[in-house]
């Protein structure tokens, strides 16, 4: 059995295409797009973990990872 | 020997660095910058003294410089942006590789030229050749402390503690920016944070642009934003008895909201606060926050060299992960990125913080015990972190930005790294030292 749930994922592209292209591609291997981030060269989303290795065999696509949580700490917290 | 020569490719230059040891992210050639209207007579002074073969980018069509057609020529230069690329072998020979050695008046700066990596790159074959470039350094370190005498090891010849100014914070003492002439004036900051107090009194009439990305209103109710942005960018004179706490007190504040009021954020919410700053051109982009023990992000690094080819950089901090002596851990995410400036914490007493993570550092700031404004009702509090040390940084990155136009991006960085006051500590500790102002 795949791995169907869904998880947060960052796509960073080489920029060899337009970047609305890969998110096209993206779009049409199932990823949900949630952000085009035209200058940093990343596409942000939404899609089953199964499909990661589909996703990295895009033209354009250089990596794929899990969006990772940042924590700094709650509010007045020692050291931060 | 692998030259760095002006014709080189980026594989020799890499070779080349590889070769040398030492700072890897360096290509081995220089860049001459000339003051405003120097270039011209620069130029003549360097190839009348120093018998330079020389070439300008006017000689070629459209100025669309071929270097591989340069191959032979020691100073190619670029009378558009008011510079010069030197190879490493005429500077070398010359003994040019320093500002003072030019001892010319048209001469802004002489500094080491960096790699920089276009999107077309692909990040992964980069992060090898770093990764190689980490294991030579680490093996120059561990040759460093065996020849060391016992008894000299890091700390005993660390420099007195600073004196304190009165009405300053010990952090930009430290840092020598009470007698700067620079303040930040026409220069954009970036401070990626948990938002701001919109309503600070320290900061009533500063223009202030600001953006969400974390799903909430920009008003920073976690504290955090309101320090690290004090720190980089509060007044001058902040009213009644409030010692000054902010360094670039007259740059213009772009504050983005990426982390939420507890704390907590996403890498994609970074990614779009970077997005945003880069697009608004901010010279500098301050980044108090990290994911511990997180490996490199093809992301960030792609991000790191998308700010740089737009003449901005990323400054985050090492993290604070460690316990030392005991435990060092390595800097996470996105402070471990080659193209992000990591920082790391010093204390008063000019030793590196017992929290401050290691390895991948660049830079060190003042990050213990740090006074600056917060969230109100409390307005003003002192904590400790790097995420204390990074806005020191970028306070003076704002500062050497103002300083000359010609500081941006891979510049900006090779200034602040060049200029850092050493510190008798391994560079995987603090990277080339203390920051400092211009």
């Amino acid at each position: 059995m795949s791995d169907q749930s869904i998880q947060a994922l960052v796509v960073t592209t080489v920029g060899d295409r337009p970047i609305e292209s890969v998110a096209q591609d993206l779009r049409a291997a199932g990823f949900d797009v949630q952000q085009v981030l035209e200058f940093v060269e990343s596409i942000t989303g939404m899609a089953p973990a199964s499909k990661v290795e589909e996703f990295r065999r895009i033209a354009g696509v250089a990596d794929v990872t899990v969006d990772h949580p940042i924590d700094i700490g709650p509010p007045g917290a020692a050291i931060s | 020997m692998a030259e760095s020569n002006i014709g080189a490719t980026m594989d020799e230059l890499l070779l080349a660095a590889l070769e040398r040891g030492g700072d890897t992210s360096q290509t081995g050639r220089y860049i001459i910058t000339f003051k405003e209207g120097g270039l011209e007579t620069g130029v003549r002074n360097l190839q009348s003294k120093h018998s330079f073969q020389m070439a300008d980018a006017r000689d070629f069509a459209e100025q669309a410089v071929s270097l591989q057609d340069a191959a032979q020529v020691d100073v190619l230069s670029f009378p558009e942006i008011g510079v010069a690329l030197m190879s490493g072998e005429a500077a070398a020979t010359r003994n040019l590789m320093t500002t003072e050695a030019a001892d010319d008046e048209s001469v802004q700066s002489i500094d080491p030229e960096y790699f920089v990596f276009s999107s077309g790159v692909n990040p992964r074959d980069y992060l090898r050749g770093a990764m190689r470039a980490l294991e030579m350094v680490q093996a120059d370190l561990a040759e460093d402390e065996e020849q060391q005498e016992p008894g000299t090891g890091a700390g005993s010849g660390a420099p007195a503690p600073q004196p304190l100014v009165a009405g300053v914070t010990w952090g930009l003492t430290a840092v020598k920016v009470p007698p700067s002439r620079f303040d930040g004036s026409g220069i954009r900051v970036a401070i990626l944070d948990t938002g701001f107090d919109l309503g600070h009194p320290d900061f009533a009439g500063r223009p202030i642009v600001s953006a969400t990305f974390a799903g909430q209103p920009v008003m920073d109710l976690h504290g955090h934003g309101t320090h690290t942005a004090g720190t980089a960018c509060g007044p001058l004179a902040p009213s009644g008895a409030i010692p000054r706490y902010g360094v670039a007190h007259r740059a213009l504040m772009y504050i983005g909201k990426v982390l939420n009021n507890s704390g907590g954020g996403t890498q994609a919410q970074s990614l779009a606060g970077i997005n945003w700053a880069i697009a608004n051109r901010c010279a500098v982009i301050s980044m108090s926050l990290g994911a511990a023990g997180s490996p490199v992000q093809p992301s960030y690094t792609n991000a790191g060299a998308a700010a740089m080819a737009n003449g901005c950089l990323i400054i985050a901090a090492a993290g604070n992960s460690s316990n030392r002596p005991a435990v060092i851990n390595g800097a996470g995410a996105p402070a471990n990125s080659p193209t992000v400036l990591s920082v790391a914490s010093i204390t008063s007493a000019m030793q590196v913080s017992s929290f401050s993570d290691g390895q991948k550092v660049d830079i060190a700031g003042p990050g213990s015990g740090i006074y600056s404004s917060y969230k109100r009702p409390a307005a003003h509090t002192t904590l400790s972190g790097t995420s204390m040390a990074t806005p020191h940084v970028s306070g003076c990155a704002a500062l050497w930005a103002q300083s000359s136009p010609a500081l941006r991006g891979a510049a900006l960085r090779a200034r602040l790294l060049a200029t850092a006051r050493a510190l008798p500590f391994p560079a995987s500790d603090v990277g080339s030292g203390l920051v400092q102002a211009p």
